[in-house]
């Protein structure tokens, strides 16, 4: 199932991962094989393939426009809502293909949850905008089970002590950074094992964005965190590993640090340095 | 020169203005087209609108008091003992004094001498050139006519003249404006805003003058009726008082109008709502965007058709239906009824429903509906529970301005609804709306001075009282709901 063709400059993880303690088998969450994403005619991605391990944050970094989106789409499926987008490749998520004929994208969406760049709250009170999720999967048995749920996913987004006196006060009433802690808890109530997040401090003021990363090194512990990010300093703040992505292709991918401190290819390098993106 | 000629040839003044103005622009400053301040357009149009515009409003206005002053000025030569006479025989005269002057226009000096010369030779004459005059015109009416005639004459030439003289001044005086420092484009778009200003405020000088007219006319009707047995009372039986029947003059009661209208439009909107509503889901949310682009525009039509034509649709294939479906199943469907003219009403404002709603569910952002899928969430559910709760004030808004569409509309009640002003609950029942009995109280040649006719009035008002605070209301929903997603 590895697949060991390199496209030109891209780097195969497998080969160049050597982060993680060895000798224990790896544990990776989410491994993909040859992805290519087309909008109509045109590629917008390259057979990338990366692996991504569990309880830790990915960053994909890369100059606008360079596919990170896209292929993070990819792993909860999302791509599938635009009409015009067509997808190559396979990606195991615990294993399984997602892309597998028999695979209901629905189901890979509750187990894959996402964050937007933008905080994009539903126009219903904050409690019911937690709930949402819980309530479609029927995962609560009772109306107190109902709110347990939400009052924990309040607490692991950081937000129930600002909020606990208005759960029925409108969620977009918020602030911009409250938002987005509404939207990750809103993620976090349907116990995703993976959250994906593009660009989720594009949009928020520099203190909303340290209580957001602040929160994603704490969901580190319990879940897989794959982070799109345009800010260097924050990729290698909050990631354990960090994947380039340039025009399409995924260029290097390795921890945080080794990407940082000592990049292989000369388009890193000059991304990093800041000398093109 | 005529009118009509005269702005002709000012038009033509202005063109020739523009030309000159543009190729002196050019001219200004050939070398450095950047040291003039606005582009050669702007001084061709500065130099254009000195020309034309002046002159052409001195004309309007003239044209528009002059006949008073005409008129006044040729009354008062009138022989004494027609002014004498009531009001209206003064205007008899007068009238027969303007056909007279439109005569004699079209006489050769011979026949003029003619019809001078006898009464019945000159009507004679006259209905030879195309004028019927009632009575043979003497000698005084031909000199009021020819007094007449004299003063439009000079009234013309003196026109003629201010136009000429008010386009070569001004074209003289914006010529020797013309200079590169020279802010003509700002002169030219202000007049523009002029123009736009006056434009917008026609519509709504309009409203205000029908609004008071009708109000005035309601005022009258009340003099005779009391507002309270208007509002309140339940029997509509506005008797014609034929001449010489003191008799009363009948009982105008609203509510039964009033309720057949209601009744109507609820029906309308129980078939409008569900059918519009699903087919906006489908269109926004469903359809391909090629067939939302037929579809569309498919279902606007509907909304051009000339609501007569709905009506002949009641009366020639949904009420005979009805009344066939009826008797199959053993209910008496008057052919006339409630359900037949709210079930074609309710075809007719489908596309309001529709096309509006359909606007205001595409103007929800596809973030909220990327994050519903993003929580597992399945189209339908995303539709259920995120974008319609989102859109719900917009489509209210959009329900309303279908109602008062609705409660409004009159060719389809006058030919399905029937005019008996029934207040009943049974929909196989003819009721009558309040439009019907507009129409049918003002049908037929009619002086507006009897509570039969000014009760049009009365009920006008009260539909335009009802529609305008529908449709405030709609647009205050859909605004604020637009607000929220800006
Ligand atoms: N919905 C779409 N339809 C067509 N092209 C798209 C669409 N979304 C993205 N693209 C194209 O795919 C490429 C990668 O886009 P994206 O993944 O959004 O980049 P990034 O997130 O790295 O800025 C870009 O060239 C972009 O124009
Ligand atoms: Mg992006």
């Amino acid at each position: 199932m590895v697949d060991f063709s390199i496209e030109p400059g891209a780097l195969n993880s497998s080969l160049a991962a050597p982060a993680l303690p060895t000798g224990q088998p790896v544990d990776y969450k989410i491994t993909a094989r040859n992805v290519s994403v087309f909008y109509g005619e045109k590629q917008a991605l390259f057979s990338v393939g990366i692996d991504i391990p569990d309880r830790s944050v990915m960053a994909f970094i890369g100059p606008s426009g360079c596919g990170k989106s896209t292929f993070l789409r990819c792993f909860n499926r999302m791509n599938d809502t635009i009409a015009s987008a067509r997808v190559k490749g396979e990606i195991l998520v615990q294993g399984k293909n997602i892309y597998g004929p028999d695979v209901d994208p629905v189901q890979v969406r509750a187990r894959v949850g996402m964050v937007f760049q933008k905080p994009n709250p539903f126009p219903k009170t904050i409690f019911e905008n937690v709930a949402y999720g819980p309530r479609i999967h029927g995962l609560a048995k009772s109306k107190g089970d109902l709110e347990e749920i939400v009052v924990k996913s309040l607490q692991r987004a950081g937000l129930f002590n600002e909020v606990k006196d208005r759960l029925d006060g409108e969620g977009t009433g918020l602030s911009g950074g409250q938002q987005q802690r509404l939207c990750i808890a809103r993620a976090i109530a349907v116990s995703p094992e993976v959250i994906l997040m593009d660009e989720p401090c594009s949009a928020l003021d520099p203190i909303a964005t340290a209580k957001i990363e602040e929160l994603i090194d704490e969901l580190r512990e319990n879940y897989c965190i794959v982070i799109v990010t345009h800010n260097m300093q924050q990729a290698a703040r909050v990631s354990q590993r960090t994947a380039f992505f340039h025009l399409g292709y995924l260029v290097e991918e390795d921890t945080t640090d080794q990407i940082f401190m000592n990049p292989k290819d000369k388009r890193t390098q000059d991304y990093i340095t800041g000398r093109f993106g | 020169m005529s009118l009509s000629a005269l702005l002709f040839c000012l038009l033509l003044a202005a063109m020739v203005a523009f030309v000159i103005g543009f190729w002196r622009a050019k001219r200004l400053s050939p070398d450095n087209p950047r040291a003039v301040h606005s582009r050669p357009g702007y001084h061709g149009g500065y130099l254009a609108l000195w020309t034309a515009l002046p002159a052409i409003l001195v004309l309007l206005v003239w044209s528009a008091v002059e006949p008073r002053f005409i008129q006044a000025e040729v009354e008062s030569n009138l022989p004494a003992q027609v002014l004498e006479g009531s009001e209206g025989q003064i205007g008899l005269a007068m009238g027969v004094v303007r056909s007279v002057a439109t005569g004699l226009e079209r006489l050769t000096p011979a026949e003029v001498a003619a019809a001078k010369a006898s009464p019945k030779e000159a009507q004679r004459l006259f209905e030879s050139k195309g004028v019927v005059i009632a009575t043979p015109p003497n000698a005084v009416v031909i000199a009021s006519a020819e007094e007449l005639n004299n003063i439009r004459h000079l009234s013309r030439l003196a026109k003629t003249a201010v136009a000429a003289f008010l386009a070569i001044f001004g074209f003289i005086f914006a010529f020797r404006k013309l200079s590169p420092n020279l802010r003509a484009r700002n002169r030219v778009e202000q007049v523009v805003i002029l123009a736009l200003m006056a434009a917008s405020s026609v519509a709504i000088m309009t409203t205000v003058g029908i609004v008071l007219s009708v109000l005035f006319e309601s005022v009258e009707f009340f003099k005779h009726v009391s507002i309270i047995d208007f509002l309140t009372g339940t029997i509509w039986d506005p008797r014609f008082a034929s001449a010489g029947d003191a008799g009363g003059q009948g009982q105008f009661g609203l509510l039964p109008l009033m309720w057949g209208t209601l009744y109507i439009s609820i029906v309308a909107l129980v078939v409008a709502v569900p059918i519009g509503l699903l087919a906006a889901i489908y269109m926004s949310e469903y359809a391909h965007p090629k067939v939302r682009a037929t579809v569309k525009p498919a279902l606007e039509m509907l909304a051009g058709i000339p609501t007569i034509v709905y009506g002949f649709f009641a009366v020639v294939t949904v009420g005979p239906f009805l009344n066939f479906v009826g008797s199959e199943i053993g209910l008496v469907i008057q052919p006339t009824s409630v359900l037949t003219a709210g079930i074609v009403m309710g075809i007719m404002i489908i596309p309001f429903v529709s096309s509006l709603s359909d606007d205001i569910i595409s103007a929800i952002p596809n973030a909220l509906r990327e994050g519903s899928y993003g929580l597992g969430a399945t189209q339908s559910e995303t539709i259920k529970r995120v974008v319609l709760p989102a859109a719900l004030p917009g489509i209210v808004g959009a329900i309303l301005l279908a109602a008062s569409r609705a409660i409004g509309e009159t060719m389809i009640v006058v030919l399905a609804a029937g005019i008996a002003a029934n207040l009943t609950l049974n929909p196989a029942e003819s009721v009558t709306t309040i439009t019907v009995k507009i129409v049918s109280q003002l049908t037929g040649d009619l002086e507006f001075n009897t509570p039969q006719t000014l009760v049009a009035f009365a009920l006008g008002f009260t539909l335009f009282i009802l529609t305008l605070g529908l449709n405030v209301y709609a647009l205050y929903i859909v605004r604020k709901y637009r607000e929220q997603y800006e």
